[in-house]
């Protein structure tokens, strides 16, 4: 009896051990070792110029304003629009989304199209190259070029950052919107002897959180009035790191932490318990991005404003990070795919406008596609009235892009500087670590 | 029958060669080379420059010392703490099992869960300051996580509630091998509690010892997950260990060569640390 029971466990262990080997019904293909190019997830299909049903697979990722809901929204609108196209959603998970795509590209998995490619389009042979037609729609200067191809299909500008504010807590401290950097450290000092916090900001576990927006705001306006090809002239040597310009912002950055102008619990919050502490009134000010504004006036928000951050030189200008998307050079319906980003981008205006409301995007297109915004929003934008754009360095998309890598050590560091570091020997770190990763 | 007899090591040798042996040799012939990662790319030999940058990597540096902190604590914490819960728990009593599948139970849970767990606790407006400012002790309050020599200590106390219920079983096993005559030898001849710990249990449980502390060694060498959900590494860099180090610098710098260097470095260090605590306990175990 026992022999029958032992020799019954053993073929049930062995048939789930080899169940579980077993492919799955998705059409997955193992990555070939001689084959230069990844594979995809989609079936193998017929082309969908001859009306036979095709699908593609999108990667897609989850936030406040970008929910599912969202995207089967778009997905919807397509589908109906080409009905032999289908479009099934690859939700991207982890709190990096180039990891995330890069780990699915070494799988053999990589969808088709993907939101968020830049870091993977500097490999050569990732995304297939752009119809020169499709490209035509869109701005100049967002035309994103990878070892002289144009492999990226433009999708969006954020507005990157500014500082918002809550009206209730300045009006208390008896303080209004600076416009100068003399009045904004006048705003801080006062708002600090008055009991209350000037500034809030995020932690460890949202490492892009914590220098974010006085980077932008301060820092990168500051360099790219100082440098106009600073990133050109970084990677070509002619300019370092460690200058005076970005030693004395965060030296001054600094300098606030350790005075006690950042709410004390700031280094272990995440981005979302830090918006959260903010909006109950933990501190007065907040750097973030032009996501948040949407999100403001969708909870019709009226205690909190925005303000263009004022820098020491006066120099006033903002950034923007352009955003793409890439369809997979392995794609096997690489029409089907292009026109799904056609459709999207800017081929049905009111999906692309959608599209860009839902984060608070601005367009690229060579037709501006504007959309109707809330109050907070519309003062986001009126704020830059008088801005120029510059690049925001970290952010550069081609071939004068910073090694990959950089950015999250640059993140990571601004929060050891933050904390107390040494702000000159990090600097030399910066330029060490730039020779390292271009190497 | 020989040949029947390792034809049944055959499955296990096969997933043993393909899961550990060939991903360990392909590391250590990546280390030699500057491949990013990516199939289209090449992969170049670039000789022992890997291993020379290993020298002069003020991150690696860091990451060392971050992992020999919590290593030291840890297996020190886990392996006294584990004993004396294995002695308390050694006799059968009413409430014995209820105690030891509860000192146990951290180790059964998704190290990921129970990192968010903590963080919710440990979070600056997490429980445990709000629990301080309730019973008066505000000026108890810190940020345990956000500050880096208090996110490092965090990370220890975490590690070591969930692994002290697991070495606590490694060393309830090893008291059940003590033989009882022994005991009973060294109460005639006058043994107090004390005194039988020291000559009776100790070397009778070397073994015991040896298998637990090199356990606990390998797993806080390789500490990644508690770091990763937590601290995030940070603040900056702060807390970042070993193989958080060797992930970044493969799947975030795209340098998959440097990265197995790394590994294989790891490598070499647990297997000497493992071969001195041998060598050490075979001196010291009761023949």
């Amino acid at each position: 009896m026992k022999k029958i029971v032992s020799m019954l466990l053993c073929f049930g262990m062995l048939f789930s051990a080899l169940s579980g080997c077993a492919s799955s019904p998705s059409t997955t293909t193992p990555a070939a070792s001689t084959d230069a190019t990844a594979t995809t997830s989609s079936a193998p299909a017929s082309n969908s110029e001859s009306g036979e049903s095709v699908k593609i697979t999108w990667a897609v990722f989850d936030t406040d304003n970008y929910t599912d809901a969202f995207w089967q929204h778009i997905i919807d609108a397509f589908e109906k629009d080409n009905p032999n196209i289908k479009v099934e959603k690859v939700l991207m998970t982890g709190d990096s989304r180039p990891q995330w795509l890069k780990t699915q590209l070494a799988g053999g998995n990589l969808p088709d199209v993907n939101v968020d490619p830049v870091e993977l389009a500097k490999q050569e042979g990732v995304y297939a190259e752009v119809p020169a037609s499709m490209l035509e729609k869109y701005d100049d200067s967002v035309i994103a070029t990878f070892n002289g191809k144009h492999n990226l299909v433009p999708a969006y500008k954020q507005l990157r950052s500014q500082v918002y504010y809550s009206k209730k807590l300045f009006a208390s401290a008896g303080v209004s919107v600076p416009t100068t950097w003399d009045e904004f450290t006048n705003v801080i000092k006062t708002l600090k002897a008055k009991g209350t916090t000037p500034f809030i900001t995020a932690g460890p576990s949202d490492v892009w959180a914590t220098g974010f927006g006085y980077w932008q705001g301060v820092i990168n306006a500051e360099l790219e009035n100082k440098y106009p090809d600073f990133n050109a002239d970084l990677l070509a040597g002619k300019v370092k790191w460690d200058n005076p310009i970005v030693e004395s912002a965060l030296k001054t950055w600094q300098k606030w932490y350790a005075d006690g102008y950042y709410d004390k619990g700031s280094m272990s919050y995440s981005y979302t318990q830090s918006s959260a502490e903010f909006l109950k009134g933990k501190a007065a000010m907040m750097f973030d991005g032009a996501w948040s504004a949407p999100t403001l006036d969708k909870t019709k928000n009226t205690d909190i404003g925005c303000f263009v951050c004022p820098t020491p030189s006066g120099v006033k200008n903002y950034c923007t990070m352009p955003q793409y998307w890439g369809v997979s050079n392995a794609c096997k319906n690489k029409d089907a795919a292009f026109k799904f980003c056609e459709y999207v981008l800017g081929g049905n205006t009111e999906i692309y406008k959608y599209y860009l409301q839902g984060d608070g995007n601005a367009s690229v297109t060579k037709t501006p596609v504007t959309y109707d915004t809330g109050a907070i929003q519309s003062q986001f934008i009126k704020n830059l009235d008088d801005h120029k754009l510059v690049p925001e360095i970290t952010k550069v998309v081609g071939d004068t892009a910073l090694p990959t890598g950089f950015e999250d050590y640059l993140n990571k560091s601004l929060q050891t500087i933050l904390v107390g570091a040494d702000v000159s020997k990090t600097l030399k770190d910066w330029d060490t670590e730039m020779a390292s990763l271009k190497s | 029958m020989r040949k029947k007899s390792v034809l049944f090591l055959c499955p296990a040798f096969l997933v043993y060669t393909i899961l550990l042996i060939i991903p360990i040799l392909g590391a250590f012939m990546l280390s030699f080379t500057d491949w990013n990662g990516f199939i289209q790319s090449p992969i170049k030999f670039v000789g022992i420059k890997n291993y020379l940058k290993l020298f002069s990597d003020a991150r690696l540096a860091n990451a060392i010392g971050v992992t020999l902190h919590i290593t030291v604590a840890v297996v020190v914490s886990v392996n006294i703490i584990g004993l004396l819960l294995a002695l308390l728990l050694n006799k059968s009593g009413k409430l014995t099992n209820l105690f030891r599948g509860i000192f146990f139970l951290p180790f059964v849970l998704s190290t990921v869960a129970i990192s968010f767990i903590w963080m919710s606790i440990l979070s600056y407006t997490g429980v445990l300051n709000t629990m301080l400012g309730a019973v008066g002790l505000s000026s108890l309050q810190g940020d345990f996580i956000g500050n880096a020599s208090n996110a490092i200590n965090s990370i220890c106390i975490i590690e070591i509630w969930r692994m002290t219920g697991f070495h606590m079983v490694i060393y309830l096993a090893s008291l059940q091998t003590v033989p009882a005559d022994i005991y009973e030898a060294s109460t005639i001849d006058g043994a107090n509690a004390i005194q039988k710990f020291f000559y009776v249990t100790l070397p009778n449980i070397v073994p015991g010892i040896t298998i637990s502390v090199l356990m606990s060694i390998i797993n806080e060498l390789r500490q990644y997950d508690i770091v990763k959900v937590i601290t995030d590494g940070g603040p900056g860099f702060q807390t970042e260990t070993i193989t958080y180090n060797i992930l970044t610098q493969a799947f975030g710098n795209n340098k998959t060569g440097y990265s197995s260097a790394i590994a294989v470095f790891l490598f070499v260090m647990i297997a000497a640390i493992a071969v001195i605590q041998i060598n050490i306990s075979n001196k010291l175990e009761v023949k």
